[in-house]
């Protein structure tokens, strides 16, 4: 490029200090709006064939929500502060409005999900003796009422919360676009598209995410998976699998035309430096793969076996998946491996296996979520039975 | 306003809990903080309370005239000698040394400037120490490396 100067970085812009954890944190945000866009399609905007997920969508949701933060924790280090930044947040920092959207989205999840599980929780609390039924009396609030006008009511309360949870969700999620779009030194994150981006395929993750694990459970508890709610669900991920990689491509495709002075570094980057990720796993095993088989589970339904249909949704989802985690990579370490003067390249970025942010701890993190979600399924199974009429019936 | 009643009660846990959280702030907030910005101002004093370790620039100077007339014609001349000797107080009190001076002669004190690095200017000697030392990758490197080589005195002389 320059000759020379080639590979001049600024003196304080040779690490990559944003580690794979910083991968996980907007890859589990991504999860806890995405799947709580899954639950809210069905109890506001009356979509009454997800009703086998609505539940789990919402648990799914708070449970990714629990441990969102557990990669910036352990990506700073010293949890003694962490605290700081809720007690003391200026509003010049766009981390420290995280805080407040997250207590409030956290505050409207956890309502949320006593009201749609309220009856079961009384029916444990009556069935419960000695500490549990203490416990499970004051997770009650100590109201026995679940009667059919009480129901009405949780009913309308959860489709109120839910419609909040609309835009908070969108907030959460685009913040944390925002955190990289507003890096004005950065040419690959600095662009308004990056909130939308990163909304659209948190919508994505969280469908998929939604769709992987109705199957599973469904399977594994010897159930039947419901060919309406799969096929819904399938058709909704394919719209924003679509939507999310066409904004994908035209960041690139703008950057790319207007050969703006950015280019230079971006297109190498692209095309050499995160080629495998990028073009590899995020476009053409990540987006083309998952898109033709949602094309053909979409428009040719009537030429396929619920069995075939089940498998390559549960294939195409878990590819979106890995998709959505390439395209988090690819925006955190992807944007760091040049030099911000944007003349030179740093040395790839291999995560450690054992280190406070390697992948062994962010595996542990990403399996948290699971674990709270199969302790909450044993006292309150996230399965939707037909014939019951939860508060979020329609 | 019937079979309302779990949701007053909830309404009235929730506004509750944001009381305690906003009235609670106010009891965790450090003493000080936002006194004169958006710190804590105490902090300042607990640094300022702290004992020097370090000494002035040319405090070395005051008793080692000649290694410090040598050293700043050497190539050495920005880097302080406390960067690879201990620092001052260790060595000095009340005027008087009353204790050796220790030295860091490690490979990683060198190469801490000196390891190659592309954001490094050229101006810094840059070496790859694997290669310059002809070792092999995982092998290790012997502790004092450089110094075994690159003497004190060329350290501190010209050239």
């Amino acid at each position: 490029m320059h000759g020379q100067s080639m590979n001049f970085l600024f003196p304080n812009d040779v690490h990559i200090m944003w580690s794979l954890m910083i991968v996980l944190y907007p890859y589990i945000t991504g999860l806890v709006a995405g799947a709580f866009i899954v639950g809210s399609l069905y109890h506001v905007f009356g979509r009454t064939e997800l009703k086998p997920v609505s539940r789990l969508a919402m648990v799914a949701s708070l449970s990714f929500l629990l441990v969102a933060t557990l990669p910036l924790l352990a990506h700073l280090g010293h949890p003694e502060r962490a605290l700081n930044i809720v007690i003391t947040p200026h509003f010049t920092s766009a981390m420290s409005a995280f805080g407040l959207i997250y207590a409030m989205y956290l505050a409207l999840v956890v309502l949320e999900i006593w009201l749609i599980f309220r009856k079961e929780i009384v029916e444990l609390a009556q069935r419960s003796t000695g500490p549990a039924r203490a416990i499970l009396k004051v997770v009650s609030l100590g109201v026995y009422d679940i009667s059919e006008k009480a129901r009405e009511v949780d009913h309308r309360v959860v489709k109120v919360l839910a419609a909040l949870g609309i835009p908070a969700a969108c907030i959460l999620h685009g913040y944390v676009g925002f955190m990289f779009g507003s890096v004005k030194a950065n040419a690959f994150w600095s662009t308004p598209l990056m909130p939308i981006i990163f909304l659209f395929s948190a919508v994505t993750s969280g469908i998929a995410m939604i769709i992987v694990l109705y199957e599973t459970l469904t399977v594994v508890g010897g159930r039947k998976i419901s060919g309406d709610c799969l096929q819904s669900l399938a058709g909704y991920l394919w719209l924003f699998a679509t939507l999310t990689v066409t904004l994908e491509i035209l960041e690139i495709v703008t950057l790319s035309y207007a050969q703006d002075e950015e280019w230079l570094v971006v297109g190498p980057l692209i095309k050499d430096k995160i080629a495998f990720s990028f073009i590899g796993i995020q476009m053409v095993f990540g987006s083309l793969i998952p898109f033709i088989m949602l094309a053909i589970i979409v428009t040719m339904k009537r030429y396929l076996t619920a069995g075939m249909r089940n498998v390559m949704t549960f294939v195409a989802a878990s590819i979106l998946l890995i998709q959505v985690f390439a395209m988090r990579w690819n925006v955190v370490i992807g944007g760091q491996i040049f030099s911000k003067s944007g003349i030179g390249f740093r040395e790839n970025y291999v995560p450690e296996l054992g280190s406070r942010e390697g992948v062994a701890a962010a595996l542990l993190i990403f399996i948290i979520p699971f674990v709270i979600m199969s302790v909450f399924n044993h006292f309150l199974p996230l399965a939707v039975e037909d014939g019951d009429t939860p508060a979020e019936s329609h | 306003m019937e079979h309302t009643k779990h949701i007053w009660r909830a309404a009235i846990l929730l506004v509750t809990v944001l009381v305690v959280l906003v009235v609670g702030r106010h009891f965790v907030i450090p003493k000080s903080f936002g006194e004169m910005g958006y710190y804590r101002y105490d902090a300042l004093f607990e640094y300022m309370g702290k004992e020097m370790r370090h000494g002035s620039p040319n405090a070395c100077a005051d008793c080692h005239d000649e290694i410090a007339a040598a050293k700043a014609s050497g190539k050495h001349a920005p880097v302080k000698c406390e960067v690879c000797h201990d620092t001052l107080a260790t060595h000095v009190k009340d005027g008087e040394k009353y204790a050796d001076m220790r030295i860091n002669r490690s490979y990683e004190l060198c190469a801490y400037c000196h390891q190659k690095l592309v954001g490094r200017p050229a101006l810094v000697a840059q070496v790859d120490l694997l290669e310059h030392l002809e070792l092999s990758p995982g092998q290790p490197i012997p502790a004092e490396a450089c110094v075994q080589c690159h003497d004190a005195g060329m350290i501190h002389h010209p050239e």
